[in-house]
């Protein structure tokens, strides 16, 4: 197992469901108690820590291999953009099926809360990182090939 | 000009020219005409790479391979960042307790697709650059 199935095994397993948890938690507590200084901060916490998830697996790689070693040649860079644009593809075909379910199973007045959107944008974060973390594990495939662990 | 910049200015000429006659029929209340002008759009955008294929000839090499992809993902990031500001932009506006109408996500979802093929015309345009540096004809 190489950096970047290490990587992709802990976004699926422990990063996408901590943002599930704590991106979705304060969009529901606006909702049910209204807009609070701490709400809105956890969520911009939460929204920050999210963008930088990137520097922890880097510190995180860097810490456990050392710096000598060449971890990123152009077979890595070729499955890293592949995932990253299935992963896009996906997050495109979910925000068109959010938006035509929520749009059918609309309430006769034709009308949804606003708290529904930001738990889509919510989702879809979850979304990308679970479609690109599956895509890099898939065509690194199960074996070793030429991988130094 | 290669292929690649023949269907990017088609698709950035025909979305700048569909989104302005969009709004001038959505401004004068000839909605059913903007929604076939939307149909016409993403009809003519799907169509582009057919209405440029050469038969016979390599017009896809490595080059274009890794500007197209780029494209596409540059394309993306923007897509998504506008999705993301659309979505969140009714919580502050209208406050937790409001609503929005159902139709907005469907122009949402439309904003977007205009969204994705303008910016990755753009991307691709200004990725080969002005000059024909080994473009062939």
């Amino acid at each position: 197992v190489n950096a970047w199935q290490r990587n992709a095994w802990i976004s699926l397993l422990f990063f996408a469901p901590l943002w599930l948890i704590f991106g979705q938690l304060p969009i529901l507590l606006v909702y049910l108690e209204g807009p609070k200084f701490l709400h809105l901060f956890s969520f911009a916490c939460s929204t920050i820590l999210g963008g930088l998830m990137w520097l922890f697996l880097f510190f995180f790689n860097k810490n456990r291999k050392g710096k000598k070693k060449t971890e990123f040649d152009e077979r890595d860079q070729l499955i890293l953009i592949r995932a990253t644009l299935a992963a896009y593809v996906v997050l495109w075909l979910y925000f068109i099926a959010a938006c035509l379910y929520a749009w059918l199973s609309a309430s006769p007045e034709r009308s949804i809360s606003v708290n529904v959107m930001p738990m889509v944008v919510v989702g879809g974060i979850v979304v990308f990182l679970v479609a690109q973390s599956i895509t890099t594990l898939i065509q690194y495939g199960r074996g070793d090939k030429g991988e130094q662990s | 000009m290669n292929r690649a910049q023949k269907i990017a200015w088609f698709n950035l000429t025909v979305m700048v020219a569909g989104v302005a006659l969009v709004m001038v029929m959505a401004a004068i209340k000839v909605i059913e005409l903007a929604i076939v002008i939307l149909l016409g759009i993403g009809g003519l955008v799907g169509i582009s790479p057919v209405l440029f294929w050469k038969k016979g000839k390599i017009n896809f090499d490595e080059r274009d391979e890794l500007i197209s992809e780029r494209g596409i993902l540059m394309a993306s990031v923007i897509t998504c960042s506008y999705f993301a500001v659309t979505c969140l932009m009714p919580l502050i506006t209208v406050g937790p307790k409001g609503s929005v109408p159902v139709n907005e996500l469907i122009g949402i979802v439309i904003g977007a697709f205009i969204c994705f093929v303008t910016s990755k015309s753009v991307i691709t345009l200004l990725a080969y650059g002005r000059g024909n540096k080994n473009v062939q004809m």
